[in-house]
């Protein structure tokens, strides 16, 4: 996993748990509909992060084999 | 009254930074790219941390919704990151259009790509906003219907890119369906205010807490500057898959 990929899901996980914290110390009404929107949102766009910087480094990976093959 | 001009005077100035940048990356070379990018990356986690504290630990109760209405510190920044991916789009379709140089198409797909992306999480943090608040999780409401269209549009604009191999065809072709696509996106603004039905009018800061107004805007730049982070990446991402789809056309010409 690139290293931009890994600090995107440890930021998305920190985030959900401090909204689970929230939610819960605060004694929040209707916590879940806050707590799903905030994970899934983070699965989102943390999932999305993680997929488009593996598939960058594959393509500069890629690049490279090109450059150095002709 | 001076407070509003230049509230709306930066707002404006974000917005033309943001798209300015959008559309220059056509010409950047891949590494300045990734670095303005990086930067942009790092400024939006900073502002997340402060708006994401601000609206889960300082921001009020709502008097009628509760504390369900905290939804709108991701609800509503996801439609800035989607506005902006959408706009870009559309900027860089026309100037592809304009010109024919490939760049401009590598910063359409981008865009639209990652408006999607926000066009899908506005849509589901909306539905989980309506359930508690409305009583369903959806409804043929018409700003709900034009942005579900509007996210279909795209995702056809994509699923379309998939279906055409020659460059240039897929290019001019994906160009044409963004700028018709955008039509959609000022409906989809001004659908609240034409037809009144469920979803309310867009709020004004003047209305709300203070203390809700100043984490909603910190999320929103939050989202911006992670747009800025995605779109770069996934520019240098389409250029670079571009250069090698452009090396094996080459070598097929050069191999006879």
């Amino acid at each position: 996993m690139a290293r931009s990929g890994i600090i995107a899901a440890v930021v998305g996980i920190l985030a959900v748990l401090l909204v689970i914290f929230a939610a819960t110390d605060r004694e929040m009404s209707q916590p879940e509909f806050l707590i799903v929107s905030y994970a899934i949102t983070a699965v989102v766009i943390v999932g999305y992060i993680v997929s488009l910087t593996g598939r960058l480094l594959k393509a500069q990976r890629d690049e490279e084999a090109r450059k150095g093959g002709s | 009254m001076l407070g509003k001009i230049i509230l709306y005077g930066v707002v404006t100035a974000i917005i033309v930074v943001v798209m300015g940048y959008g559309i220059r990356l056509a010409k950047a070379p891949k590494e300045a790219a990734l670095r303005v990018g990086t930067i942009a990356g790092i400024v939006g986690l900073v502002l997340l941390a402060a708006g994401l504290y601000g609206g889960m630990f300082i921001a009020p109760t709502e008097r009628i919704m509760g504390d369900v209405y905290r939804i709108m510190f991701i609800h509503f920044p996801s439609w800035v990151g989607t506005a902006a991916g959408y706009l870009t789009a559309f900027l860089a379709s026309v100037a592809y259009i304009k010109t024919r140089d490939q760049g401009y198409d590598y910063v359409a797909v981008a865009g639209a790509e990652i408006g999607l992306l926000f066009n899908v999480t506005g849509l589901i943090t909306g539905a989980l906003w309506g359930r508690p608040t409305w009583g369903v999780y959806w409804t043929w409401d018409p700003r709900l219907t034009t942005t579900a269209i509007m996210a279909i549009t795209f995702a056809g604009y994509l699923v379309l890119r998939a279906f055409i191999e020659d460059p240039e065809a897929r290019a001019r072709t994906a160009s044409l369906v963004a700028i018709v696509g955008f039509v959609n996106v000022p409906i989809v603004y001004f659908s609240v205010r034409w037809w009144r039905t469920l979803h309310q009018v867009q709020s004004s800061p003047e209305t709300v807490d203070p203390a809700m107004v100043w984490p909603l805007r910190a999320m929103m730049l939050a989202f911006l500057f992670l747009f800025v982070f995605m779109l770069t990446h996934r520019y240098v991402l389409a250029r670079l898959r571009g250069e090698e789809e452009l090396d094996l056309v080459r070598m097929e010409v050069a191999g006879g």
